[in-house]
């Protein structure tokens, strides 16, 4: 959310998911990444990440992107930011490759006498393909999400905690999965991470 | 919104073990409830033991005949190719349903999976297919002939069915019914994700029923229900039912139930459940 400092780095880790009912209990999907980012100016970070989660899984999941400040927090007003994010998807069962394009608009404000900042956004995920399994036709290439979180910001150390609600404009019933979800529609999500600045 | 996250194969199956079939008294929900007019004579209800390999392992597997074994060489036999969730016990309603279409003319063989009821061994797609080839080999030496053959699948069996009756590895099937099936674990997977994630990335399980309905001839009834939360009538069942290139009501036939779910489709035809007899006998005895 809060860009780096020109040629400052910061590694990354987090765990979380959507979350799932299943056998009567609620439970966020562990899936995990770890990113580093680097300070490319004042306003415009780049991160690369992999996804170790999904590697045990057989599924080689890398993603890089940019995040570019449009405008700079100042007094109550938050900063505004937007990221770009390529999304690369391969298993090594069957090595199909996907590729998902990622646009996220965030806002944040940072937190008097304090580095921590609050922050909501949207998420956009998009699918290219125009056809599925048995050559039906892919309906839904917008896949929109909205997400809020606060960090904890201390001189090198943060710590976020993170609330998504994925999905929110497509029906969740009769899915293979369960989704934990206030309506019809979705599912919430939560993530923690932790981050160290060089 | 779940681009990547595993779904354990073997989670997705069930079963329910068991040291001895309860059947009428079997306990537990199955759905819907039959008075005593469905019972069956214990003489007809006969348990059958079967050694079956799925290529990698060999598993004792069990199944309920019912109808008059001596008859097989000269009675139509529907094999019934379970869901994928707990034992024979939870389908006993449905096989007395199909009794119903009267055993003077009908056998009906159901088989517990490897891994479910008293049948050994871990569930498995391939082991799925085996056991129950297994058991129409077994029918076939008792002296059926593929034109009296019948697949019902119901749920994940539809899976079975339609394997067995596009490729089939003994008998060649006359028809087939399916009940509430699956298009294929990937649709399933799609629907789930909303993105054409590959299923690769998620199961090695298949059940691809898409494919091969393509090149299904025999005549095919599908029933499904309208409230389906399994396996959604519109993305599953429909499209499955539109790859059979048969003509509507001539080579294959819809029933869609409204206010069915899952689990209770019987029970919510027209006429209850003597509808739904009604139905299957016409469909089986129709030539």
């Amino acid at each position: 959310m809060q860009p780096l400092n020109k040629d400052q780095w910061q590694i990354a880790a987090s765990i979380g998911g959507p979350i799932i009912k299943k056998d009567s209990r609620i439970e966020p999907i562990p899936l995990s990444s770890v990113s580093v980012a680097y300070g490319a100016s004042q306003n415009l970070t780049t991160f690369a990440g992999i996804h170790p989660g999904a590697i045990v899984y057989g599924v080689y999941h890398m993603d890089a992107g940019f995040s570019h400040e449009i405008l700079a927090p100042f007094d109550r007003r938050p900063g505004i930011t937007y990221s770009i994010d390529f999304n690369a998807f391969m298993d090594r069962q069957e090595s199909q490759l996907k590729l998902y394009p990622q646009l996220d608009i965030n806002a944040y404000w940072l937190m008097p006498y304090r580095n921590d900042f609050f922050y909501l956004g949207l998420s956009n995920w998009f699918e290219l393909a125009t056809k599925k399994a048995h050559e039906r036709n892919q309906e839904t290439h917008w896949i929109p999400s909205l997400h809020t979180g606060y960090t904890l910001q201390y001189d090198k150390y943060g710590f976020t905690l993170e609330m998504k609600y994925l999905a929110p404009l497509t029906n969740n019933q009769n899915l293979l999965v369960d989704y934990y979800s206030p309506s019809k529609n979705g599912s919430l999500g939560v993530y923690l991470s932790m981050s160290r600045k060089f | 919104m779940l681009a990547c996250s595993p779904i354990n194969d073997e989670d997705y199956f069930e079963p329910e073990k068991t040291n001895s079939y309860a059947l009428d008294a079997y306990q537990g929900n199955t759905g819907f409830q039959l008075d005593s007019s469905y019972s069956i004579d214990d003489t007809l209800i006969q348990e059958i033991n079967l050694e079956s390999n799925d290529g990698n392992s060999t598993a004792n597997i069990v199944g309920i005949y019912v109808g008059d074994i001596s008859k097989i060489n000269i009675n139509k036999v529907i094999v019934y190719c379970h869901d994928k969730s707990k034992n024979i016990d939870y389908y006993w309603p449905r096989i007395k349903l199909l009794a119903k279409t009267g055993l003077e003319e009908h056998g009906i063989f159901i088989i517990d999976y490897r891994g479910y009821g008293k049948s050994e061994g871990k569930p498995n797609e391939n082991g799925f297919y085996a056991d129950i080839n297994t058991a129409i080999v077994w029918l076939e030496e008792q002296g059926l002939t593929g034109e009296r053959l019948i697949m019902y699948g119901y749920g994940l069996g539809s899976a079975v069915a339609v394997e067995l009756t596009e490729s089939p590895r003994s008998l060649t099937p006359a028809k087939i019914i399916l009940e509430a099936p699956i298009a294929s674990f990937e649709s399933l997977i799609q629907d789930t994700t909303l993105q054409s994630t590959p299923s690769s990335y998620l199961s090695d399980l298949d059940f691809n029923n898409v494919d091969k309905m393509k090149n299904i001839t025999q005549p095919l009834m599908w029933i499904h229900g309208t409230e389906d939360k399994i396996y959604d009538i519109n993305s599953q069942g429909q499209f499955l039912y539109d790859q059979h290139t048969g003509v509507v009501n001539t080579d294959k036939f819809s029933r869609l139930i409204e206010g069915a779910s899952h689990v209770n489709i019987p029970q919510k035809f027209d006429n209850g459940l003597e509808g739904y007899v009604f139905e299957v006998l016409t469909f089986i005895t129709n030539d």
